[in-house]
């Protein structure tokens, strides 16, 4: 299924993830009484991608002149294997992998060392103190992540994505969201809050207001924030929302291999472009916790919430077996 | 650590130098001077018909109430007193131009903590508002409309029916506004507590505007003025809710959206008692050379011009500002004492100063 991958990363993700771009920048402009992207192509659909590569070749304002080159290792490496990684189709290879589930752990350690270079590479001293501070953060978020897949791992009996997707075949009432009620919602919501502490401070993302004035980097990073952001929704999908297991019975209706697979991928494209949305909404009007509410949040609250579930889901796994 | 001066996070084109413990700022010294651009001496060379022009570059945010400053200076010099028509449609101007200013701090405030609705909602309320301009000056900042004894050129069409269904917009959707950042609580703990000025600071450096009325002084020239007076529009500018002993972005926002709310209300009142008889295009014929000083309340606080109108023709006017911004900007170092780095953009914008107006 590697031609289906390729077809996914180098047309479906990029595709969809600029179409998004537009569709935000649109209704921005809108809110705004602005007509907004509206030069290239079509109705300004491929103003995005056009925005995109114009801007990867200026230089950044706030972080110097590197940010550019970091932000191409951070697309090839990072967004291509995070891509790979994730639990798109039933026929991949690296869901059947014993421990796949921790590749998002892994993935978030790969972040971490890039932060690590990026602060490395800035000439500035606030930059630097930013990068550094933002990384104290990721302790704690990858922590909570960490606990939450351990939970779906032992939930399942697997640690592969496989396993843990195939746990939840059946109805909607099976997905991992229901689970315990309501410890697989709390299990989700906490994922969902180490996930976006990581996606808010990381400076990747931290970009400043400039856009307000038209500037090079929300732009450049906004298609980049919309490609994490839909990933990271793919791997809630994943864990929390039945995963690439189709509804009605499809399955077992003799459907040749690889229209099952596009069949599949549609499928989870569509929960996870519904989870994005989602929580894009919830997190519009809540202002952007500075570094003490995040790690107070987290270590008060989050990680001992997850803690507590993984107790509990041992106990109850346990009891069952 | 130092902090601009080319950084578009920064209101304006300055450096703050800081000194940090740890994450901490112990404390901090602004350098300005980057964009001079000599007002004074121009307006002193320029030919006087377009002094307004050049004054109103002094802040590009209320470009009116800098051309209105330096007209009425010149009028009080040649004691002239303009039409009543004039000076209703000069309320109109100031006070769009007092929202408008406001509607956008809190607009890049909301951007800075990142609640992304409140940010697009008060820029299309904005937006509304410099469209306004543009039809009756073709200008969305710089006006270049005010002159000595009235305005440049006559009120457009439906400019004034215009005003007031815009007045009944925005008060609609200041509750929305309110709904958004008054009782969110993240937002409240963003800005509770943060780049606070004591009131003691306000008395001591004889602080205006906001920054004084979030404590509870309240101080404004409107209170005073003889058209506010003269036509019963009494301003509220002090919110009874606040009685503050210290100024944080939080009261200072809670003062901002006062101020829409009061400036909101004296449109709806002006748009329908301006007299519709009157020219508002006359011009001071005669040349009366003499000198005076005017006081006006912008949006950030008190603007005193000292104007001198040389008795030759060939000058232009010997002028002497005192702007708002230069005041504020003696608090920046105890706004950011004890903040972290992180906070530094959004108590400095905050604080609501032009850095055209302290390097004009």
């Amino acid at each position: 299924m590697i031609e289906l991958r390729l077809v996914e990363f180098f047309l479906i993700f990029p595709l969809f993830v600029l179409i998004t771009k537009f569709a935000e920048r649109k209704w921005f402009a809108d809110a705004q009484t602005r007509v907004g992207p509206n030069l290239i192509g079509a109705r300004g659909l491929p103003q995005p991608a056009a925005d995109f590569f114009n801007l990867l070749l200026k230089r950044g304002y706030s972080l110097g002149s590197n940010r550019s080159v970091f932000l191409m290792i951070f697309i090839c490496a990072w967004s291509g294997s995070l891509l790979f990684l994730s639990p798109t189709t039933a026929n991949m290879a690296v869901g059947e992998g014993s421990y796949s589930l921790f590749g998002i752990i892994c993935l978030i350690l790969f972040q971490l060392i890039l932060q690590i270079m990026l602060s490395w590479s800035t000439s500035q001293e606030r930059e630097y103190l930013r990068i550094t501070k933002s990384q104290t953060l990721f302790l704690p978020a990858a922590l909570v992540l960490l606990l939450v897949v351990i939970f779906m791992g032992v939930k399942a009996g697997s640690f592969n994505w496989a396993g843990v997707i195939r746990a939840q075949e059946g109805t909607p009432l099976n997905w991992g969201i229901f689970y315990l009620f309501p410890i697989g919602l709390i299990e989700m919501i906490l994922f969902s809050i180490g996930g976006m502490i990581l996606f808010r401070v990381s400076p990747l993302f931290d970009f400043p207001i400039s856009d307000v004035f038209g500037g090079v980097d929300s732009v450049l990073l906004g298609v980049i924030q919309n490609l994490y952001f839909y990933l990271f929704s793919v791997f809630m999908v994943g864990l929390f929302f039945g995963g690439w297991n189709l509804p009605f019975g499809f399955r077992q209706s003799g459907i040749p291999g690889v229209f099952l697979s596009l069949i599949e991928l549609a499928w989870v494209l569509f929960k996870s472009a519904f989870v994005s949305v989602s929580i894009k909404i919830i997190l519009e009007p809540i202002a952007k916790m500075d570094a003490d509410q995040s790690l107070s949040l987290l270590w008060r609250y989050a990680a001992p919430a997850a803690t507590i579930g993984l107790i509990i889901v041992g106990v109850y796994q346990w009891i069952i077996l | 650590m130092k902090v601009g001066p080319i950084d578009p996070r920064l209101p304006g084109v300055f450096s703050v130098e800081l000194d940090l413990e740890g994450d901490w700022i112990k404390s901090a010294k602004t350098n300005f001077g980057f964009t001079v651009k000599g007002i004074e001496q121009t307006l002193l060379n320029k030919p006087r018909k377009i002094a307004p022009f050049f004054s109103g570059k002094m802040d590009s945010e209320a470009a009116f109430f800098y051309e209105l400053a330096l007209s009425r200076g010149i009028e009080s010099v040649s004691n002239f007193e303009p039409n009543v028509r004039t000076q209703t449609a000069r309320l109109i101007f100031c006070e769009l131009s007092r929202v408008s200013a406001h509607l956008k701090t809190i607009a890049l405030i909301s951007k800075e903590v990142e609640i992304n609705p409140a940010f697009h909602y008060l820029m299309r309320e904005r937006e509304k508002i410099l469209d306004l301009f543009e039809l009756a000056t073709g200008s969305r900042h710089s006006l270049n409309i005010c002159r000595p004894g009235g305005f440049s050129d006559e009120i457009s069409e439906g400019f004034i029916e215009r005003v007031r269904d815009l007045s009944r917009d925005i008060k609609s959707h200041l509750l929305e506004t309110h709904a958004l950042l008054s009782e969110n609580l993240s937002f409240k703990k963003r800005t509770q507590g943060k780049g606070v000025v004591s009131k003691e600071t306000i008395l001591k450096k004889d602080l205006d505007g906001v920054l004084a009325r979030s404590v509870g002084i309240s101080r404004d020239l409107r209170i005073s003025d003889e058209i506010y007076i003269k036509n019963g529009w009494n301003p509220s500018v002090c919110p009874d809710a606040i009685s503050n002993k210290r100024s944080d972005i939080y009261s200072r926002f809670f003062v901002w959206m006062a101020e829409i709310e009061e400036s909101i209300l004296f449109l709806e009142k002006v748009c329908f008692s301006i007299p519709l008889d009157q020219p508002v295009t006359q011009e001071i014929k005669k040349n009366v050379s003499g000198q005076k000083s005017v006081q006006i309340e912008t949006q950030r606080g008190e603007l005193t011009l000292d104007v001198s109108v040389p008795e030759e023709m060939e000058f232009g006017y010997e002028t002497s500002w005192k702007t708002p911004s230069k005041k504020i900007i003696q608090c920046v170092n105890e706004a950011l004492f004890g903040a972290r780095t992180e906070d530094v953009y959004l108590i400095l914008l905050s604080l609501n100063f032009s850095v055209s107006e302290v390097d004009a």
